[in-house]
């Protein structure tokens, strides 16, 4: 799947010399997938730091009326027929004849279903409650500095006995918003495969280079090392890890455990194939005559070895980075990582652990779609990645343009 | 990295000659290139397991976290229990433990070995009706207790002990074992007025009439008095429950506690066929008196005492076990009444020449304890005291060898232990064992120890779920491979067609997808299915596939072959959730594979040369584009038995992954480390067969391994 057709011609000026990282770039950009990739990927991103803006409640706010709300209608019509800005009506909880609960709309035309179904204790009559822009919420502060009121969008929230609300994506079993959730959740989830890659691929190129570099028992030690962590199925081994950390540590404390853990496990493929690629490089003449010039050792492999690895070393590590989304969401949901209250995509869906639940309020599984679109990203940006960097398609290229 | 071999060999021609797949498997290469592997990978996956080990049991402790924070619980049988994990010794030691059980259970003792005791269901009945199994966690039944001042023969009935449903969730003997009941008397000796009440009675009152059990109180000491539940049962059976009254004969005053001792049972099996069990005895009586406690029977002692040859001549007794067997056979092979073919009974020839327990007293100690044996009549034993010990609170080993006993005493007709003590208190008899004279070194099947959950042998309790999770696994790769091939070939040849994209599209969206997202998702689409009205022309889709456990609930109820259908039903939807999660990347192996080879001089020449397209396809291009295929099978299966474990657990299916979760929760260490193990191990395996696979279908593997 997605795997571009590299020969296609290049429309470039005779006079031209493309560098590589501009080839690299052109190729990228044929590559429509990835592009598209990464697109999603940046407007998620966007998201992850700009989450407790965005978002239109906090991620702890319950609205205690309202739990397994679905998502609110957002209406743009008037009781009276014209058009206006988008606004909602509140909802009150109804319970059908076999007792499962469901939410129906103060609206005009509900009026009479609801006084029925409710009698004397429907108090509220029809409100439209219009979403705002820059409407105020629950404090917060943008980009965890500036101490702010102002949401991106809501309604007010007057005080009354069942609060109005406005759920664009539902709610969970505790009346929270799930898109404020999702919004909250992508913090971690989307960032605990950056950290993690960050420590794996520093751990595994100097690992690595340094094992195939200096080879004799280094390279042995290394590699039996590798092996061991490679000889544990993954899921057991950071189950296991799991088990060292102890109950009821604090949510950031945990957050940079897990990362710990995930890293540990995958330092070891990344180490491997740069061991084998540095094998190989380190034969080559420039790095002899580095070293009769006299070049420390860690000079050579830093300056010299693990540039030529590195196209490689970032298509995996784009390739990973799923990896370790999956590692974080599957620990949180077993309920071994990110606790409540904190949101991640992970422990989010543990409310799809019932089938009741999912059956009546299928959008508990959103965060898993949220997860996978995610995923899917950065496979195809890894695809265009590898296409782009690959040196032999750059030589080629070249030669092509020449 | 297998990947490597092959490219460095390309180019080369194939050095070995075509055998057949034995032959090659055979030879030479192939057998040491996967022996070597095993080589390095065993020893490996015990130093990973030493890393875990110690990773963790690092929090071994967290286990009793939670029990620091309940005052009902003993702090002291918290200390004990600790110990009795080892929690104390060096993390090192505990490994060596632990490695020593793992591998063969290989022991070396000096000249000795221990039996098998005390199991727990024969200590829970019996004409001993003191005994507890186990540890008390002692629990005062609220508003039970206090000050009483006991008037005269009328009697106090026993506070809220006067409430039937109080009374019969108390008398629940799963939970309760026994009513302990304390007086005191509240003031000095000589004082008449303070003195505790003589002829303290407790009175079951039910429907029909009280029912009295006498009750002694001394000035001046603690008098107690247990009354087993099953005994309070059975009196307070005849009618309703009312209620338990304390009476007395003449008045006095007395602080009364009661107390019920709840039943815990504890069993340890250590590694090794020593089974250890701790006895708790309860003493009581008056300084001087000899209180019984009744017997303790051992099955094991029993069995072997029973069987009528307990330092008898074998060789008489082989011999007549061989004629009867030798009789029962020639009945057999001449057609006679026996349909079955008799098994040759095997004599166990084990001596016991001493008995050996660890004891100390937990209450009132320094207790004096004498041991007796119980022998002659089954139903009325005679009683031989031998041994007058002193329990100290530290813990000490005794040893009775048996030449020490009686030279009268019909060792054939041992019946069982009796201890008894005249002074009140409490004891711990621990680790009962028959040592056995024989070799000193022993090889015995893997014990990973005992679970500290459960209170059972951890194989026990893992064995079924290891079977489970393997079938699992194998069904996931054949269904995976017999997908990918078809696919990936496909996919090759009609590149770029709609119905290869559409095929990747799909495989790709169970590559990407979560597998416990993916799991999740089939049971909420099985889940649609249940809103399809009973009537409709969809109806057969309700329910179509179960979506939890292996098993239905009435599975013992089918036939086998009913019974292997259920399996089946139950094990469709795990293998799915696996063969989605595992074709899209095998598939896009093979496909990038066959696009190379397709590319090759020499498919051009096999086609050049008049080869049917089937042929040079299936015989050429597949035969070169597989190997990588088989190649990353091995890493296939790691992320497949991840993959699995969270099936397990959003199917509820019996498997090690889910157990591995479990464990982990409630810090069961010792079951958290045999999964890890077992899991290594399975891995090291499926990675070898991998390897071989790999042999077999590249002949250059075994030349250069």
């Amino acid at each position: 799947m997605a795997v571009a057709t590299p020969n296609v011609a290049f429309k470039v000026e005779a006079h031209e010399v493309l560098t590589p990282r501009q080839i690299s770039f052109m190729k990228f950009r044929q590559h429509s997938l990835a592009v598209y990739g990464a697109v999603v990927l940046l407007f998620l991103y966007f998201m992850v730091a700009f989450a407790d803006f965005i978002a239109p409640y906090d991620f702890e706010t319950q609205m205690r009326t309202k739990p397994w709300h679905q998502p609110s209608t957002i209406r743009w019509k008037h009781a009276d027929g014209s058009l206006g800005r988008p606004f909602v009506y509140n909802t009150v909880r109804v319970r059908d004849e076999n007792f499962i609960v469901y939410y129906v709309e103060v609206a005009p035309e509900n009026m009479a279903y609801l006084k029925r179904k409710l009698g004397s204790e429907l108090t509220e009559r029809p409100t439209e409650h219009p979403i705002r822009f820059f409407a105020s919420g629950d404090p917060h502060k943008l980009c965890g500095l500036i101490p702010m009121k102002t949401r991106l969008f809501g309604i007010e929230r007057p005080e009354m006995v069942n609060r109005p609300a406005f759920f664009l994506l539902g709610a969970d079993q505790m009346g929270r918003d799930l898109f404020s959730r999702i919004l909250y959740g992508s913090r971690i989830s989307m960032t605990v495969g950056l950290m993690g890659v960050a420590v794996t691929f520093t751990l595994g190129l100097l690992i690595g280079g340094m094992s195939g570099y200096f080879r004799g028992k280094t390279d042995i030690v290394t590699q039996r090392v590798i092996e061991m962590i490679m000889l544990l199925p993954g899921f057991y081994l950071m189950l296991g890890l799991r088990a060292a950390l102890p109950p009821g540590i604090s949510p950031p404390k945990m957050y940079f455990a897990i990362v710990l853990i995930l890293s540990f496990i995958g330092w070891a493929g990344l180490a491997r194939t740069i061991r084998g690629m540095v094998l190989s490089i380190s034969q080559n003449d420039y790095v002899v005559a580095s070293k009769a010039l006299g070049v420390g050792n860690f000079a050579i492999i830093t300056r010299h070895i693990l540039p030529q690895t590195m196209s490689y070393a970032i298509y995996v590590v784009t390739m990973a980075i799923p990896g370790y989304m999956l590692g974080e969401s599957g620990l949180s949901f077993l309920g071994l990582g990110i606790q409540e209250p904190y949101a991640s995509w992970g422990n989010m869906l543990q409310a799809a652990r019932s089938t009741n639940d999912i059956k009546l309020h299928p959008w508990v599984l959103l965060p898993g779609f949220m997860i996978f679109v995610t995923v899917v990203a950065f496979q195809f940006l890894g695809d265009g990645l590898r296409d782009a960097l690959d040196p032999k398609t750059i030589l080629r290229a070249k030669k092509e343009i020449a | 990295m297998s990947a490597a071999r092959f490219q460095e060999g390309e180019g080369k021609a194939p050095a070995v000659s075509r055998g057949s797949f034995l032959g090659r498997l055979l030879s030479g290469g192939l057998t040491t290139f996967a022996f070597k592997r095993l080589l390095i990978s065993i020893p490996l996956v015990f130093v990973m397991t030493f890393v875990m080990f110690i990773v963790v049991n690092s929090q071994g402790s967290s286990r009793f976290d939670t029990f620091e924070n309940d005052p009902a619980a003993d702090p002291q049988i918290i200390e004990m229990e600790k110990r009795r994990m080892h929690i104390y010794d060096p993390l090192l030691v505990r490994y060596f433990y632990w490695l020593r059980g793992v591998m063969f259970d290989i022991r070396f003792s000096p000249d000795r070995r221990f039996v098998a005791t005390f199991e727990d269901n024969d200590l829970s009945r019996g004409d001993d009706k003191y005994k507890f199994g186990g540890v008390e966690l002692r629990r005062p039944a609220d508003g039970v207790g206090g000050e009483y001042a006991v008037p005269g023969p009328a009697g106090v009935p026993l506070g809220v002990l006067g409430e039937t449903a109080a009374l019969r969730s108390m008398l629940d003997p799963k939970e309760i074992e026994a009513l302990e009941l304390t007086a005191v008397g509240t003031g000095p000796e000589s004082s008449p007025e303070s003195a505790p009440p003589e002829g303290l009675a407790l009175s079951v009152v039910t429907g029909s009439g009280a029912t009295p059990m006498a009750f002694q109180a001394a000035a001046g000491k603690p008098s107690v008095l247990v009354v087993d539940i099953d005994e309070l049962n059975r009196v307070s059976a005849i009618g309703e429950l009312r209620e338990i009254r304390l009476t007395s004969a003449k008045p006095g005053r007395a602080i009364v506690k009661a107390e019920l001792l709840k039943r815990r049972v504890w069993q340890e099996t250590y590694p090794g066929t020593a089974k250890k069990r701790t006895i708790q005895l309860l003493f009581r009586g008056t300084p001087g008196e000899s209180a019984e406690l009744g017997a303790l029977k051992s099955p094991y002692a029993m069995k072997l005492v029973e069987g009528q040859d307990w330092k008898t001549d074998w060789n008489a007794v082989q011999k007549k076990v061989d004629d009867s067997y030798s009789a029962a056979r020639k009945e057999w092979e001449t057609g006679g009444k026996k349909s079955t073919e008799p098994e040759k009974p095997e004599i166990d020839r084990v001596d016991f020449d001493a008995l050996e327990f660890d004891a100390h007293a937990i209450q009132g100690g320094p207790l004096p304890v004498s041991l007796w044996i119980l022998h002659g009549d089954r139903e009325k034993p005679q009683a031989a005291k031998i041994v007058d010990l002193k329990l100290g609170e530290e813990e000490q080993t005794f040893e009775v060898p048996f030449a020490t006993l009686p030279k009268d005493l019909d060792l054939r007709q041992i019946r069982g232990l009796r201890f008894t003590c005249d002074a009140p208190g409490r004891a711990e008899f621990d680790d009962f064992r028959l040592r056995v004279a024989g070799s000193p070194f022993r090889i015995g099947l893997p014990n990973f120890g005992t679970s500290w959950d459960k209170k059972k042998g951890v194989l026990d309790l893992i064995g079924e779920k290891v079977k489970n999770t393997i079938s699992l696994n194998i069904f996931s790769l054949i269904f995976v491979w017999l997908f990918a091939l078809p696919i990936g070939v496909y996919g090759a040849v009609r590149q770029h067609s709609t119905s290869e994209r559409t095929l990747s599209f799909v495989t790709f969206l169970g590559m990407s997808l979560p597998s416990f997202f993916l799991a999740i998702l089939i049971v909420f689409l099985v889940s649609l299915t249940y809103d399809i009205p009973q009537n409709s022309a969809f109806s057969w889709l309700r329910e179509i596939l179960p979506i939890a456990g292996r098993t239905s609930q009435d599975h013992s109820a089918m036939g086998k072959l009913g019974q292997m259908w259920d399996i089946a039903k139950h094990t469709i939807l795990p293998v799915t959730v696996g063969v989605l999660g595992g074709v899209g990347g095998l598939q896009r192996v093979l496909r990038g594979t066959m696009l190379e080879e397709r590319r090759k001089l020499y498919l051009t020449t096999a086609m050049a040369k008049g080869l049917p397209p089937f042929k040079v396809l299936y015989k050429h291009a597949l035969r070169n584009a597989i190997i990588p295929f088989v190649a990353s099978s091995g890493s296939l299966l790691s992320g497949m038995m991840a993959g699995s474990a969270f099936t397990e657990i959003v199917f509820d299916y019996p498997g090690i992954g889910r157990q591995m979760l479990e464990s982990l929760l409630s810090y069961d260490m010792p079951v958290v480390m045999a999964n890890l193990l077992i899991a290594g191990l399975l891995l090291v395996v499926g990675n070898l067969l991998a390897d071989i696979g790999l042999g077999l279908v590249d002949p250059r593997v075994s030349v250069e391994g």
